[in-house]
């Protein structure tokens, strides 16, 4: 038996007595661009099915979200992308609000509680702000100057996201990547963070001993102190940041 | 390489997936100002930010839930690409921005960027689905959008006033016809 790819729907379809089928699929190995075609039909008609297929739960998903919308953004159109939904109460922005800070009330005391010490170190020592850069105008450079102003305003995750872009379209930029050391340090991803801040260091950049400290920074957020020191220490006398890295040493 | 390793975040999927409306709620009352901000600082409305943000957790829900995606790192940075590629991908089409340069390996956060990508490309690829789709026959776009929408397929037939071999005939040649433009777009 011979096949074309004409074949391919009858076969996909099922309409191939079983002698048929077998022979076929005999040949597949042979036919890449068959098997490509296969599975591109597949994926064609998965991808429909969960378009035009009915998802009751997506549906009940965006009437979840609709009164959230409304309460967390602005603007006057609060018909939803793809369909209008029915239920759904409208919950006064401020409820929201009052929520919104009763929980961050109770997050900022159990912090505090949980580990005062370390923790208001952590957060005056972290202290950082980007400069703005003259902009050459490469897509890069905008990127940059989109994550400067980010990280000023303390939006560290939009801010780590732009300064990744930049880092990997320019891997010896040290500047944009001490900065997203530190915007990770933010978001609590340390084993990340402590990443770049190593290969900073090691790599004996301009920011090898800002890194230094900040990897300190690292430890002494999960108060790990001892690992903390063992970093300051690291520090030599006549560096910059040696004045601060004593005076930390010392609090801890 | 994506580690194999789920992310504790992988309960935001799963709360997308369950309609967890304590869990959703938490997702906006957290996530959504971040997006807003970006939005906004980047020539988005209000609605813009509003749809942007609502449209990447349902793009979310559709991989996790037809694609099996499964969370292996923090759901905040990948949130934030998910919402940033596609509002880039949107101001392109409005003709707002240069075509940027697209992330195809990073030593940093590989596991957002490599899951952000998944979403996006499977975004993409749906977005060339359903503009070929478009371009078929009356004929052909009916009788795919009746079988896709599940349902009897005898059911259709009788619905369209055409034999039950006729339509499995039909359904086959449309769908062979829609995979070529497709796979001639996805080669282009």
């Amino acid at each position: 038996m011979t096949f074309t790819k004409e074949d391919i729907p009858r076969y996909l379809d099922g309409d191939m007595s079983p002698d048929e089928e077998a022979a076929f699929e005999k040949a597949l190995p042979d036919n890449p661009e068959w098997q490509e075609l296969i599975a591109l039909q597949q994926e064609v008609e998965t991808g429909l099915q969960q378009h035009f297929g009915a998802d009751e739960t997506r549906e009940q998903l965006k009437a979840t979200m609709q009164p959230l919308r409304q309460a967390h953004f602005g603007g006057g159109n609060d018909q939803q992308p793809g369909e209008a939904t029915k239920s759904g109460r409208v919950v006064p922005f401020r409820k929201y609000l009052s929520v919104a800070v009763a929980v961050a009330a109770v997050l900022i005391v159990g912090v505090w509680l949980w580990n005062p010490s370390s923790d208001k170190l952590y957060e005056k020592y972290a202290i950082a702000q980007m400069d703005s850069q003259t902009e050459r105008g490469s897509h890069a450079d905008s990127v940059l100057a989109a994550a400067t102003i980010a990280f000023n305003s303390k939006d560290y995750v939009v801010a780590a996201v732009d300064l990744a872009e930049v880092v990997q379209q320019q891997p010896n930029n040290t500047y944009a990547a001490f900065y997203l050391g530190v915007a990770l340090l933010h978001t609590d991803q340390l084993t990340q963070a402590r990443v770049i801040f190593e290969k900073l260091i090691r790599g004996g950049s301009a920011f090898k001993y800002d890194a230094t400290f900040y990897q300190a920074l690292s430890f002494l957020k999960e108060n790990d102190k001892e690992t903390a020191k063992d970093w300051l220490e690291k520090i030599p006398a006549d560096a910059p940041q040696y004045a601060k890295a004593q005076e930390l040493m010392k609090k801890l | 390489m994506i580690s194999p390793l789920i992310h504790k975040d992988h309960r935001y999927l799963q709360a997308l997936l369950d309609n967890d409306q304590r869990v959703v709620s938490e997702i906006y009352d957290q996530y959504a100002g971040t997006i807003r901000r970006y939005i906004l600082a980047n020539s988005g409305t209000e609605d813009d930010a509003a749809d942007i943000f609502q449209e990447s957790l349902i793009d979310i829900y559709n991989q996790a839930k037809y694609k099996a995606l499964q969370l292996t790192c923090p759901f905040e940075p990948f949130l934030v690409l998910v919402c940033k590629r596609k509002w880039l991908n949107e101001l392109k089409k409005r003709g707002r921005q240069p075509v940027t340069k697209e992330i195809d390996d990073v030593s940093i956060g590989e596991d957002v960027f490599a899951l952000a990508e998944q979403v996006k490309g499977q975004q993409h690829k749906m977005e060339v689905f359903l503009q070929c789709f478009e371009k078929l026959g009356d004929t052909c776009k009916e009788i795919i959008r009746k079988c896709m929408e599940g349902g009897d397929q005898e059911k259709i037939a009788a619905q369209l006033k055409v034999t039950y071999g006729y339509l499995r005939k039909k359904k086959s040649e449309c769908m062979a016809s829609l995979t070529q433009m497709v796979q001639q777009r996805l080669h282009q």
